[in-house]
């Protein structure tokens, strides 16, 4: 056994002998125990840091798959790695763009802006101009960002999933993680971590987000300098203003607040509901606060697509929700994969406008608690929730986290009842809807008329 | 059958639109007090919803002829231009990057005396 397996085992095995031991060994209440396991788990997965951050980062993301306590919790993971040094990463960037590191830029500053276990990111000055994918011409002095995987990261992260799949298939962890599909989750993770150490996805995602936005002066999306990027490099403009998750007071003073707010929640339907792309990695310090009001995308690492007919059935569902009508919610959810069998629907269908009722109606919503709650439910009746719905459901969540951030008292739904009514009307004109509702609705008609 | 009756006829035809007014008003009602705390919800609520917007759009057009302005839209023909030469310049960044690639590995080979 290597030293990192054993470091692994060990870690995790500490961990679950704290978190027992904290539970009362299991006399605690089940939200008790929960909570005090995840707590423990965040812990371990900080300390273990490389693939675990990543691991911690996706279960944070999948509620419908790991409950709302691991996911709430693993949102708190922190990315805590020491700066590697700059001369480590010169031969990334020599290897990856073929000249000198002077050559390539006017001029690169070798302590990082920021830095987490995959990558580390170097403000830099661009030495020539450069035309974009979309966007004006970036002028040589433009300062700009140079993003690099560490060296060794990616042989360090493929040798941690190893591992991990490894002590999957222990008895123990079998046991801690029933109910859950770990050999898939596993290659899920594993397949998306691959996407993550080549920077040239995230690039190319930048640059079709660029072009979803181009007609909104509200969005900016970092432009990519492709001339020098690389599968283990990627340049891109520098980005000025405040990480959401650093804004006080006095900054959110100088900007239109409740107005970034609205356009950021409207932006997240827009990205789901009309482009079928979607940023599925919002947290606050994946977004920037221009100082000119304006909001920007960072970090594209993470990302959920949708095909044209889920995202008809994605707008009717949240139509569901936000007009607090149970049947069309579960109607549209059916589509999109959330079958209930025949006999729960009534009980499914009760709970669900209790809970819409409890947490969407009496003038102010929360979303959050909604969303998590349905998850719950579906989850207590033993409906198996497919991953793209799970993902989409926390997203919502966040997108009124991030929101409220910004100004406190938003109405996430508010924001997105006109938008799904919009969204569904503009559907009904399409010739090929008419044809198929018209039938429907004509003998409907006809029925009560003649009834 | 009796002997068609175009006074009856016409009432009924007013009748029936006075009748389809009202309720239209009632929905655009309904629907916008529902977009504050009243909205009762369920499944008549999103069309309540749909008529108050459909009010909306309905005064924004008389207001448009009113002013005599044209609709301003983009055109089916510019979103295709526009989404084309996306494609086009987005080819264009992948030979940026590819052209890079190739420098690096003659770089690479040159550096070993190939």
């Amino acid at each position: 056994m290597s030293a990192r397996s054993s470091q692994i085992t060990r870690t995790l095995l500490a961990a679950g002998a704290r978190a027992t031991a904290r539970s009362g060994f299991g006399l605690a209440s089940a939200p008790t125990r929960r909570a005090v396991f995840a707590a423990e788990w965040r812990h371990a997965f900080e300390h273990l840091g490389g693939a675990f951050i990543k691991l911690g980062q996706m279960i944070s993301v999948r509620p419908d798959e790991f409950g709302d306590e691991l996911a709430g919790e693993m949102e708190r993971l922190r990315d805590r790695v020491k700066p590697a040094f700059f001369e480590g990463l010169i031969p990334v960037i020599e290897q990856g763009l073929g000249a000198p590191v002077g050559e390539l830029f006017d001029s690169i500053n070798p302590v990082p802006i920021a830095t987490a276990s995959v990558a580390q990111v170097h403000a830099a000055v661009l030495a020539a101009p450069y035309k974009p994918v979309w966007g004006e011409e970036l002028p040589a002095g433009a300062e700009i960002v140079v993003k690099v995987i560490r060296p060794g990261a990616a042989d360090a992260l493929r040798s941690d999933v190893a591992e991990a799949r490894r002590l999957a298939s222990t008895w123990l962890m079998r046991r801690l993680l029933r109910g859950v599909d770990i050999t898939a989750i596993l290659d899920e993770f594993a397949e998306s971590l691959e996407r993550e150490l080549d920077l040239r996805v995230e690039g190319r995602v930048a640059d079709r987000f660029a072009f979803d936005f181009r007609h909104d002066p509200k969005i900016v999306v970092p432009r990519i300098v492709w001339t020098r990027s690389s599968s283990q490099v990627l340049t891109m403009e520098r980005m000025y203003g405040w990480r959401l998750s650093e804004l006080d007071d006095a900054e959110l003073a100088g900007v239109d607040a409740h107005g970034l707010a609205v356009h950021g929640a409207t932006a997240f339907m827009r990205q789901v509901m009309l482009y079928g792309r979607y940023h599925a990695d919002l947290h606050p310090s994946n977004l920037f606060v221009t100082p000119d009001s304006r909001i920007a995308y960072l970090d594209f690492g993470i990302v959920g697509h949708l095909t044209d007919a889920e995202r008809g059935q994605i707008a009717q569902v949240l139509a569901g929700f936000v007009y607090r009508d149970a049947d069309r919610a579960l109607r549209y959810s059916e589509q999109l994969g959330v079958i209930v069998p025949p006999d729960k629907v009534a009980k499914v269908r009760r709970e669900l406008g209790e809970l819409l009722d409890a947490t969407m109606g009496g003038g102010s919503t929360d979303f959050r608690h909604f969303g998590f709650g349905f998850l719950g439910l579906l989850r207590r009746n033993g409906i198996a929730i497919p991953g793209g719905y799970g993902l989409l459901v926390k997203s919502l969540a966040t997108v009124e986290g991030v929101a409220r951030r910004l100004y406190p008292d938003i109405d996430i739904m508010e924001v997105a009842r006109p938008f799904v009514t919009r969204m569904i009307g503009d559907s009904i004109g399409s010739p090929v809807a008419l044809q198929e509702r018209l039938p429907a609705a004509w003998r409907a008609a006809m029925r009560e008329l003649l009834a | 059958m009796a002997d068609f009756d175009p006074m009856k006829f016409f009432a009924l035809w007013m009748f029936t639109h006075d009748q389809a007014d009202d309720l239209m008003v009632q929905a655009v009602e309904r629907g916008r007090a529902g977009a504050g705390e009243g909205m009762s919800g369920g499944p008549d609520a999103f069309t309540d919803g749909f008529m108050a917007m459909v009010a909306e759009e309905k005064a924004r057009l008389k207001e448009q002829l009113a002013s005599g302005r044209a609709e301003e839209a983009a055109s089916p023909r510019d979103e295709r231009l526009e989404e084309v030469g996306f494609e086009v310049a987005e080819l264009r960044g992948r030979l940026d990057q590819m052209q890079t690639t190739l420098d690096t590995i003659a770089a690479h080979l040159s550096a070993k005396g190939v």
